[in-house]
């Protein structure tokens, strides 16, 4: 799957999550970035995330992840 | 050596020069040179502990690096662990430890056997051990590479501007500009300089002058009514603030000074509009070092328990962070309710969304960081007392009555709400960004120099000098 169209995905995610049209995402985009995104709901959108690709993260993929290309570079490379 | 006294600022100013006429390849030797300095003449035996850890890190820092199984990386994170948590634990909650099982046998073999009579807290300590710990689960994690100069990174733990007070530094901020100098700057000597006036204005006109009237309600607690623990309530939260960030803008300031910029360690934290979002504006160097090696990686685990994983994270971290400051059931039950309150914040996000899009922003905002305000101040009637019974007292005589307003000195009032006003007008207008009102940042060398010469004046005028008391040493 294009990094493109997961971002894409994972933006979707982000604007049903926070409920939250306005929402646009990009690789470099952060919790900074996002208003509604803060580390209480961090795991929120990791799990709605690994939910819709039927994926699983460990600890410390999670850890390491600083922005969206990170976690979006991770959904591609669990989904092969 | 206080961070507000004349022996300091000597010390500062020697080891400035000594450090700029040195060449740079020299400079990370000053520097830990002077730190050593400085921590003996706080005291030498804590010099041999903290040589201890970083002697002991650098070398577990390599080796977990070096390690080819996930295994030994996990010994050897272990080592560190129970080096840097045994040294803190020895030292900071030993004695509260024996005390407390005490409690529940007959006899007192654990007290007389086990009790330390002459234990001192070295100061600083729980800054560098955190720091340290930070570092090395960094490494373990792979999100960076051991440090192999060993010089550098004993003056990462060492530096002496951040040594008793922190902010406790990150690998990947710190580590970077050790060694990476440049010539004496304008700029870093006029934003240092400026930094150091407005932390000595803090803390010895703000904090110490509230402190005179709070000590004086707090030593005394029968004698006082529900009107003076109500004023000394809310005045505690300034004194707190101005005491902690005064001394952490003296830190940064002198760090500056050498060319190194330190974390930001408070951001306008009163004006916070949510609990969750004071956590991130007050003492952010501790509150984002637990969110990252405590909160997070207890809440990924966890993640398959829902919002109770949540709960559960947040409870344990914010137990953490109230056990930071010291080995007393105060702190615990201080950290509990922080927690209990990040909880109720995150239960009503969405309720709290919709209701500020019915009200005015300006009421909703004013409302939000009044209450706040409130919380935290009346959470910190746990801190400040040395029992809890206490702190039960003070809130049960709070509730009953009234009674007239305890007024020691006039003038000490007066010198309060000048500085209490200024601090918070500052801090308002950082927060809204009329820069060109505040004082401290207004632009123009003549209106600077003008304004940094009455905060001095102002400072001579109202400060309060005699050595006052540090509440953050204490951690």
């Amino acid at each position: 799957m294009e990094l493109n169209a997961i971002i894409k995905q994972v933006n979707k995610i982000f604007i049903e999550l926070f409920e939250d049209e306005s929402i646009v995402l990009s690789e470099k985009s952060d919790t900074s970035e996002v208003e509604a995104w803060d580390s209480l709901n961090h795991i929120q959108v990791i799990t709605a995330v690994e939910k819709y690709f039927k994926i699983r993260f460990e600890l410390n993929e999670l850890l390491n992840f600083q922005n969206i290309g990170d976690l979006c570079r991770g959904v591609q490379a669990k989904l092969g | 050596m206080i961070s507000t006294s004349i022996v300091y600022f000597i010390f500062l100013v020697c080891t400035l020069i000594v450090f700029y006429l040195s060449p740079v390849k020299y400079r990370n030797y000053v520097l830990i040179i002077a730190s050593l300095v400085f921590y003996t003449y706080v005291k030498f035996s804590y010099v041999i502990i903290i040589l201890t850890v970083i002697s002991t890190n650098y070398v577990i820092g390599i080796k977990i690096e070096d390690s080819d199984t996930k295994k030994l990386k996990t010994r050897y994170l272990y080592l560190s662990l129970l080096i840097n948590l045994g040294i803190l634990i020895y030292f900071k909650y030993w004695n509260s430890i024996i005390n407390n099982i005490s409690l529940f046998s007959a006899d007192s073999f654990l007290k007389n056997n086990f009790l330390l009579r002459e234990i001192i807290l070295p100061l600083g300590l729980s800054y560098y051990i955190f720091q340290t710990i930070g570092y090395i689960l960094d490494i373990y994690r792979g999100s960076r590479k051991s440090e192999k100069n060993f010089s550098k990174f004993s003056l990462f733990i060492l530096f002496f501007p951040k040594l008793l007070v922190g902010p406790i530094e990150r690998a990947k901020n710190l580590l970077p500009q050790l060694g990476k100098y440049h010539l004496l700057n304008k700029e870093d000597l006029i934003a240092g300089g400026k930094l150091i006036i407005w932390g000595l204005f803090k803390k010895l006109v703000v904090a110490d002058r509230i402190s005179l009237y709070v000590d004086a309600v707090y030593s005394n607690l029968p004698s006082h009514n529900a009107s003076t623990f109500c004023l000394a309530t809310l005045l505690y939260p300034i004194q707190v603030y101005a005491d902690f960030s005064g001394y952490t803008d003296i830190a940064i300031g002198s760090a500056r000074l050498f060319g190194i910029n330190l974390m930001e360690n408070f951001k306008q934290p009163l004006f916070a509009k949510n609990v969750s979002d004071f956590w991130r504006r007050w003492h952010i160097s501790l509150s984002s070092w637990v969110s990252d090696y405590i909160y997070t990686p207890i809440v990924i685990k966890r993640r398959d328990w829902g919002s109770f994983g949540v709960v559960y994270a947040l409870l344990i971290s914010f137990i953490i962070i109230g056990v930071w400051h010291g080995a007393s059931w105060n702190y615990v039950i201080f950290g509990i309710i922080q927690a209990a309150a990040l909880i109720y914040d995150l239960e009503t996000k969405n309720f709290r969304k919709k209701l500020s899009k019915r009200i005015p922003g300006y009421i909703y905002n004013t409302f939000s960081i009044l209450l706040t305000f409130l919380f935290f101040a009346f959470s910190l009637v746990v801190f400040r007392t040395t029992n809890l019974s206490g702190a039960v007292n003070i809130i049960h005589v709070m509730l009953s009555g009234s009674g007239k307003l305890f007024i020691d000195h006039p003038s000490t009032m007066l010198f309060i709400i000048i500085g209490s006003v200024i601090l918070l007008t500052s801090d308002f207008i950082k927060e809204y960004g009329k820069t060109r009102y505040n004082v401290i940042h207004v632009r123009g060398w003549i209106f600077q120099a003008l304004a940094y010469s009455l905060l001095i004046l102002y400072i001579i005028v109202a400060g309060v000098f005699d050595g006052g008391q540090f509440i953050y040493f204490a951690f």
